[in-house]
């Protein structure tokens, strides 16, 4: 069965599907801020957990372990080199020693490399190394020797030492063994794998992790293929142009084959699958990047994101704004939402509905206390929407005890609210609608109109009521008399509404623990004439 | 003119802010909070949004951040939620009766003293057992108790186990739900005996018949699945004995104490695995773990200081191993991070504490481990601190979650 790891608060906790929670003991000297929220990113059963630890972690998905993710210092003396007995290897090599805490034989993590040792120049000699470096740092337990086959730049595993205090090894491999389980990439560390950096994001994307450090905002690091604690120094690349703004890369969208690079100025993308043909390109320029990581999700290898000045679409059909042609205003005014907080914004999707869930701060809030649902099948926007039950504060699509989709919010109470549940409640409290339409013109939007008896059809819900009001007037009409509808069967007929040239209807004040099931309506009207 | 309006597709075209009075579609709408489009049935219509329900009944310390869906098995066996909530410690107080609470782990105050205390009236080792959301006490006298965290009320006196005499000297564990297994070292009658407690029926159920020797447990006792573990003292020898909670018979799973061993102090799990912790003059204290046949040593062990020395507990807690260790005035906290192949010193007792008490009760409350030692109480949250520094009038014992 599934599990979660949950930022809340100062601490990092493990939370079962069937609501039962512990914290995760961290590795010593660790905190987790509350200032900033953890990324986390999923490779080799490994899930690396990065801005808000004080130093990069990772997490071990079978155990529930967690351990620092990089090891650090490096040894910093090179090993001694002496040519030793008879023995396989024959021409020039270079050496590299690192130091690991491994678990049997997994390695946990892995420091990067000594100096080279060498060249050494042997003829059918063993190798015989002296002075291999130990470790000052609890946990280690093992030393991985590695060197080059004659006259290589690539280096390979000799072998690992199991222990942290032996000093000497006497290698006589030969080039032919050596190459057999093929190169290692070279070892380095990540932004974050001690206090003078910090990795702020991650993802996981063709079998790497790709993080982005708080120092050097506009450098995407690359970890070695399937192995979360690898990262080369020469798998570093700059998403163009640096030095653009303060907060370079924001966010990163991994698809198929292509991992797009958000900033807020442009967005790109790398594409390649080695590291020698890894390559970053620009997919389109000006304010249409992403503002938070948060808000930037992929749905079936569609890219969606909160921009600027709106919802942004990149897949297949190319990157299109998606709020444009109906809801524009939400993003582009301060009349519906705090832009100031959109950095804050977060996004998920919501597989029962086929729609993603922006969340944002209504205006004049201070709290992502709002959010609007977008209909992948109609393409069309619903909400805002709102709770009483708690504040949000990050959203995420888990998956269920069967491994379904199970989006979710947090909040600021400590709890995570599972959505999408049969009650027509938020814990206890009630779902308040709000549900203006338009001023209803009847094409003749001129023509002073007498509105006759409304007839509602709805769901019967065997219980409880709604309110709805009437607008009818011209275009800055006041409510007129309010009807109570009662929900307890499946149509209605209501009193005369009114006269006007316009006629908007607005549904609220539902009943608590009721569900409310709008079909349609029905209006007869009479052209009373021009006035 | 007359003239009908009907409109069957509700808002079907969603919201619309951008188009004007004249020009939006009339099956748009200007506001459409908590509205939603139901494909289940529902298509075409519109409706209240679904409710929302809390996955996590005991609320999170803080906001909620980050989430992040592990598709693998939980390794984890959380503490129940309900078992969260206090930790609770006391002292024999020498008469004091000392009891100290603490909902955070970090900030405590003493708590009301329990009615009809007998003396003494803890459990020794931290054998404090949560059942059915009670933390159970049992005192060293003649009966064991229910303790009530909410209540701070004494809930059970029981006696004995019937045909077997008097609860003299008997030890908890934690059999399962609503169940408390009892240990019984010795009674009235000479004999020995394994039992479960059910709190719902007031009744007890022998396990295992009659124990095969005399000896001490002394809270050296775990359950395993369905089976209990526990080490008793014969002839100067320390014997696990395995014993099925549903039947079955006593059976000696060694024979004599182990090799460079010279007793056991501790019993426990690590994950599914049975463990042992020992001491020895020579060899220093170990970790042994059940690989289905023999008790095999984990990595190395411990043996700074003179004297006899041991590791007096374990507890796993995340990626490591804390272990308790003392010798001849010296208590500390050792960590492994590798399964015992290394230790490391995590927090060094004896210069904190008075070097004659080395008496240490764990327990983990919130994901942190919680160690009462004689003097004071510390917490390891990434690093150790010592959270309450109230010196009872004896030593600190018991140490129980409700």
């Amino acid at each position: 069965m599934p599990y979660y790891l949950v930022h809340a608060g100062s601490d990092l906790n493990v939370l079962a599907p069937a609501g039962t929670w512990q914290g995760v003991s961290l590795p010593s000297g660790v905190t987790i801020a509350n200032s900033r929220r953890a990324r986390m990113a999923l490779l080799n059963r490994m899930v690396v957990i990065v801005n808000a630890p004080s130093r990069n972690l990772q997490f071990d998905a079978e155990t529930g372990n967690a351990y620092l993710l990089s090891l650090v210092p490096a040894p910093a003396t090179a090993p001694t080199l002496a040519e030793g007995a008879a023995g396989e290897p024959s021409g020039t090599y270079r050496y590299v020693v690192s130091f690991a805490i491994m678990q049997g034989t997994r390695v946990l993590t892995e420091s990067a490399w000594s100096p080279i040792a060498g060249p050494i120049t042997v003829a059918d000699k063993q190798i015989d190394l002296s002075s291999i470096p130990t470790s000052l740092t609890p946990g280690v337990n093992a030393r991985r020797i590695y060197r080059t086959a004659n006259n290589g730049s690539e280096y390979f595993l000799v072998t690992t030492i199991s222990d942290n205090t032996t000093t000497t090894y006497s290698d006589n491999t030969s080039d032919y063994d050596l190459a057999l389980i093929g190169a290692s990439e070279a070892r380095g560390v990540p932004p974050g794998a001690d206090s003078t950096d910090r990795a702020v994001l991650i993802t996981a994307w063709k079998d790497r992790l790709w993080v982005v450090g708080a120092n050097d905002p506009d450098t995407v690091h690359g970890s070695g293929n399937r192995e979360p604690y690898v990262w080369p120094a020469n798998l570093q690349y700059v998403a163009n142009p640096p030095g653009e703004d303060a907060t370079g890369v924001t966010a990163f969208m991994a698809r198929r084959d292509e991992l797009v690079i958000g900033k807020r100025g442009r967005v790109l993308k790398m594409i390649g699958d080695t590291p020698e043909d890894f390559t970053i390109l620009t997919i389109a320029e000006g304010h249409i990047g992403p503002w938070s990581q948060e808000a930037a999700i992929v749905v079936r290898d569609t890219c969606y994101w909160l921009a600027e000045d709106g919802v942004y679409e990149y897949g297949p059909n190319g990157l299109v704004n998606l709020a444009t042609t109906d809801v524009y205003p939400w993003f582009t005014t301060d009349d519906y939402f705090n832009r100031a907080l959109w950095d804050q914004a977060f996004m998920k999707f919501n597989a029962r509905f086929n729609q993603i869930e922006l969340h944002l701060a209504a205006a004049g809030s201070t709290d992502i206390d709002r959010w609007v649902s977008y209909d992948l099948s109609r393409r069309r926007w619903l909400g805002p929407h709102q709770t009483a039950a708690f504040t949000p504060t990050a959203g995420a699509a888990l998956i269920d005890s069967a491994s379904m989709n199970q989006p979710v919010m947090g909040g600021d109470d400590g709890v995570i609210w599972l959505q999408n549940q049969s009650t027509s409640l938020d814990g206890t409290h009630s779902i308040a609608i709000d549900w203006l339409t338009p001023q209803f013109t009847m094409n003749t939007p001129d023509i002073e109109k007498y509105f006759g008896q409304l007839a509602l059809i709805h769901g019967n819900e065997g219980t409880g009521s709604v309110v709805l009001t009437p607008y009818p007037g011209d275009i800055n009409a006041t409510a007129s008399v309010p009807y109570t509808v009662s929900l307890n069967t499946d149509r209605q007929r209501l009193a005369r509404v009114g006269i006007g040239r316009l006629l908007a209807l607005r549904f609220d004040q539902l009943s608590s623990d009721t569900n409310f099931r709008l079909y349609g309506l029905e209006l007869p009207f009479h052209e009373l004439g021009r006035r | 003119m007359p003239g009908k309006f009907d409109l069957y597709a509700f808002g079907e075209a969603g919201v619309n802010v951008v188009d004007s009075v004249v020009h939006v579609a009339t099956n748009q709408l200007r506001i459409a909070q908590n509205a939603q489009w139901n494909p289940i049935g529902e298509q075409k219509g519109l409706c209240l949004r679904p409710g929302m329900q809390p996955l996590n009944d005991e609320a999170m310390d803080g906001p909620i951040l980050a989430l992040f869906p592990i598709p693998f098995p939980d390794p984890i066996v959380p503490v129940p939620p309900t078992v969260a909530t206090l930790a609770y410690i006391a002292s024999d107080g020498g008469g004091g009766y000392l009891w100290r609470q603490s909902e955070d782990g970090t900030t405590w105050a003493d708590g009301i003293p329990v009615p009809e205390q007998p003396t003494p009236w803890f459990s020794q080792a931290g054998n404090t057992p949560d059942v059915s959301g009670r933390t159970i006490w049992r005192s060293s006298i003649s009966n064991f108790f229910a303790f009530d965290g909410d209540a701070n009320t004494k809930l059970f006196g029981l006696d004995d186990i019937p045909g077997f005499g008097s609860l003299a000297g008997h030890t908890l564990t934690a059999a399962r739900t609503g169940l408390v297994l009892v240990a019984a070292t010795l009674d009235n009658a000479g004999d020995q005996a394994v039992a479960l407690y059910d709190f719902s029926s007031g009744q007890f159920t022998l396990a295992g018949g009659p124990a095969p020797s005399l000896g001490a447990i002394n809270d050296r006792i775990v359950t395993a699945g369905s089976t209990v573990w526990l080490v008793m003292t014969v002839s100067g020898y320390d014997i696990v004995y395995r014993i099925g909670l549903e039947g079955g018979s006593w059976e000696a799973v060694t024979t004599t104490e182990f090799p460079t061993t010279s007793g056991i102090l501790s019993i426990g799990l690590l994950g599914s695995d049975v463990y042992v912790t020992t001491r020895s003059s020579t060899a220093g204290g170990a970790v042994w773990k059940w690989d289905g046949a023999e008790f095999v040593q984990q990595g190395v062990a411990i043996s700074e200081g003179t004297g006899t020395r041991a590791i007096n507990w374990l507890v796993a807690l995340g990626g490591a191993w804390y272990a308790h260790y003392s010798a001849n005035s010296l208590s500390k906290i050792f960590v492994s991070v590798d399964d015992g192949a290394n230790w490391t010193e995590s927090l060094d007792v004896f210069g904190t504490v008075s070097p004659s008490a080395f008496n240490a009760f764990p327990t983990v409350h919130k994901g942190c481990l919680v160690v009462a030692f004689s003097t004071g109480i510390w917490r390891l949250d990434g690093t150790w601190s010592e959270v309450d520094s109230t010196d009872p009038v004896g030593a600190w014992g018991g140490f129980g979650i409700a």
